[in-house]
């Protein structure tokens, strides 16, 4: 009903006009009609709140053992994912996995956009020769495998942690949205408005940060959200390989690297772990193919 | 034509080099130093500046990169600090197995792929769309090694059917598991592009001509929408190679599979610099020469292409 008191018919023209009609409620509308991209959403929504109270939601402690409870026991009341090999509870381990998953996702993904949409905005707009380095600097990136970039990269920097993790992560995302970055402020450089900008003096810098990023956000944030699920799975596999987070730190991938030994006698501490991974990974995927759908129609199908 | 694969061929040229200098830059920036890196902290001083003059660490950087340059040109990617077996070598003896391997599981991935693909075009809005959907968003977000763990775990320690790992006589028992393993992204992705390639084509005039003709649906699905869906269909295959190499560090790990991603697993557990740098410089050289084997093969398919990359 609501929408339909929003509405009101223009005589003359004869066209509706909405008059909440901004991008973002168009978006939101469309959003909201596409069931994946809700369920998504919900999952996005209640894994951070996961990640943020973690604290409170845990039953035990995941750094420490409890030590009135035998070590590798399989899933009870009392520990519905089991424990693990020194008896800290999986269950808790898992939710504050969480925390490190989400957080060097959206780290990894802020480093990509960082540089992605510097380098991209800088060689769109000005073109020519510093265009030319900085797009085939990205070509050379793209020769290499991702995941073996950032396997290489977190190699090179020594002693893995969260940074290198992240950071290794990160740079190998950075091409992708420096062409995408680039290929939208080309088209936008030649509008009118742009160009008046000019005309009146308006510094370089701030016609890309003001005029004309502004209008690249909609296949941004997709680009973002769907390689923030990309980086998740690249923290869990490097994780898995030793190259990530490394033990006693609850990374999904360490656990599950750790558990991958006891996999016949001790399933859990690989399988909770892993449908963790899945789920996440899954939702931002969802979240991501809906705000496509949702920002850019045509491409949907 | 000929113009447009030298231009490709130019191109994949200055990739290759462009990969080499990141290669080399990787491995150059590697905290340590790499001569106690390669004989331990115990050495004394005499063999450590030998060494440095054997490896030529005492030049710089830019001697450095053309002498490596020089070596990968003669084909020598390096040799291992803890084997001291030439890297070359390795690649020899279990190139074959991964090939085998990525072979095997492409097959399984195009065809679960396609299949799926069609049968969710075919059927839109259907269970089976639905069902098919789910598929390919549940495969493209799980990642290999819980695909690799969760299959070993049922079918070989649950059921029996299937041994764990190793490669056993050779069988193809053997190759199920981590075939199927490393080829579920690539199904996924394979079903995605089929279904949204087949719901294109058939909206074509062609296929409705066909219809009118009075031909079967088999026939006009098969013959006449497939074969022009196939073109996407067949980048893809192409372009996934990537993930076959990646997807092969850990199927080939968990899998126990004596490929070149197992070797290179194990360089990185040991920290072996030389193997580590000489697979990724492999694995990318092999990547860009298949990108440019679709690129050209594609410019035969579909002559608009040969027009449109002229930029």
């Amino acid at each position: 009903m609501k929408v339909q008191l929003q509405k009101e018919t223009d005589k003359k023209t004869n066209h509706t006009v909405d008059f909440k009609a901004s991008l973002w409620y168009d978006v939101w509308k469309r959003l909201k009609k596409n069931r994946l991209a809700v369920i998504g959403m919900i999952n996005v929504i209640i894994l951070s709140m996961v990640a943020i109270f973690a604290p409170y939601l845990a039953p035990y402690n995941p750094y420490e053992g409890d030590l009135k409870h035998d070590y590798l026991k399989p899933p009870s009341r009392e520990h519905p994912f089991g424990t693990d090999l020194v008896a800290r509870d999986v269950l808790s381990r898992v939710i504050y996995g969480t925390r490190i998953s989400l957080m060097v996702g959206i780290l990894a993904r802020s480093v990509s956009l960082l540089i992605g949409i510097t380098l991209g905005a800088i060689a769109g707009y000005y073109g020519g020769i510093i265009d030319n380095i900085i797009m085939r600097l990205a070509d050379v990136m793209f020769a290499f495998p991702s995941l073996l970039l950032a396997i290489a990269i977190s190699v090179a920097m020594g002693e893995p942690n969260l940074y290198t993790t992240f950071l290794a992560l990160g740079i190998v995302g950075w091409a992708g949205m420096a062409r995408l970055v680039r290929g939208q402020v080309l088209s936008i450089r030649e509008h009118e408005y742009i160009q008046a900008a000019r005309a009146l003096g308006v510094p370089d810098f701030r016609i890309i940060f003001r005029h004309i990023l502004p209008n690249t956000l909609a296949p941004i944030i997709v680009s973002a959200t769907i390689g923030i699920a990309g980086a998740i799975m690249g923290e869990a596999t490097l994780s898995f390989l030793g190259l990530g987070i490394q033990p006693p730190n609850p990374s999904w991938g360490s656990m599950m690297s750790i558990g991958r030994d006891y996999l016949r006698s001790a399933p859990w501490l690989t399988i909770y772990p892993g449908i963790a991974i899945a789920i996440t990974v899954f939702s931002f995927n969802l979240l991501g193919d809906g705000l496509r759908d949702a920002l850019d129609p045509r491409l949907k199908d | 034509m000929l113009e447009f694969i030298a231009k490709r061929l130019l191109w994949g040229v200055f990739v290759l080099l462009g990969v080499t200098l990141v290669t080399f830059f990787l491995m150059y920036v590697v905290p340590g130093d790499p001569v106690l890196n390669m004989i331990g902290q115990r050495a004394d001083q005499e063999t450590i500046e030998r060494l440095r003059k054997e490896f030529n660490l005492d030049k710089p950087w830019y001697t450095q990169y053309f002498l490596y340059m020089g070596k990968i040109l003669k084909g020598d990617l390096g040799r291992s600090y803890m084997t001291k077996q030439e890297v070359s070598e390795a690649i020899k003896e279990f190139f074959p197995n991964t090939v085998k391997l990525a072979l095997f599981s492409m097959v399984i991935a195009t065809l679960l792929g396609v299949i799926v693909g069609v049968v969710s075009a075919t059927n839109q809005y259907s269970i089976w769309d639905n069902l098919a959907i789910s598929f390919t968003l549940i495969g493209v977000s799980t990642p290999v090694f819980v695909v690799g763990l969760i299959l070993i775990y049922v079918f070989a320690m649950k059921l029996h059917w299937l041994p764990p790992s190793g490669i056993g006589d050779g069988s193809l028992r053997y190759l199920i598991l981590p075939a199927i393993t490393l080829g579920t992204r690539a199904a996924a992705y394979i079903a995605r592009m089929t279904r949204s390639s087949m719901l294109e084509v058939v909206r074509q005039d062609y296929i409705r001509t066909a219809r009118s003709k009075g031909l079967s649906e088999r026939i006009v699905i098969y013959k006449h929408a497939l074969k022009n869906a196939l073109i996407p269909i067949v980048t893809i295959i192409g372009l996934d190679l990537g993930s076959y190499l990646v997807g092969s560090v850990l199927t080939e790990s968990i899998f126990g599979w004596p490929g070149i991603g197992r070797y290179m697993m194990q360089a990185i557990t040991m920290r072996d610099f030389p193997v580590i740098q000489g697979m990724v410089l492999f694995t990318a050289m092999i990547f860009v020469l298949a990108n440019l084997v679709v690129d050209i093969t594609y410019g035969f398919i579909d002559p608009r292409i040969r027009y449109d990359k002229s930029d």
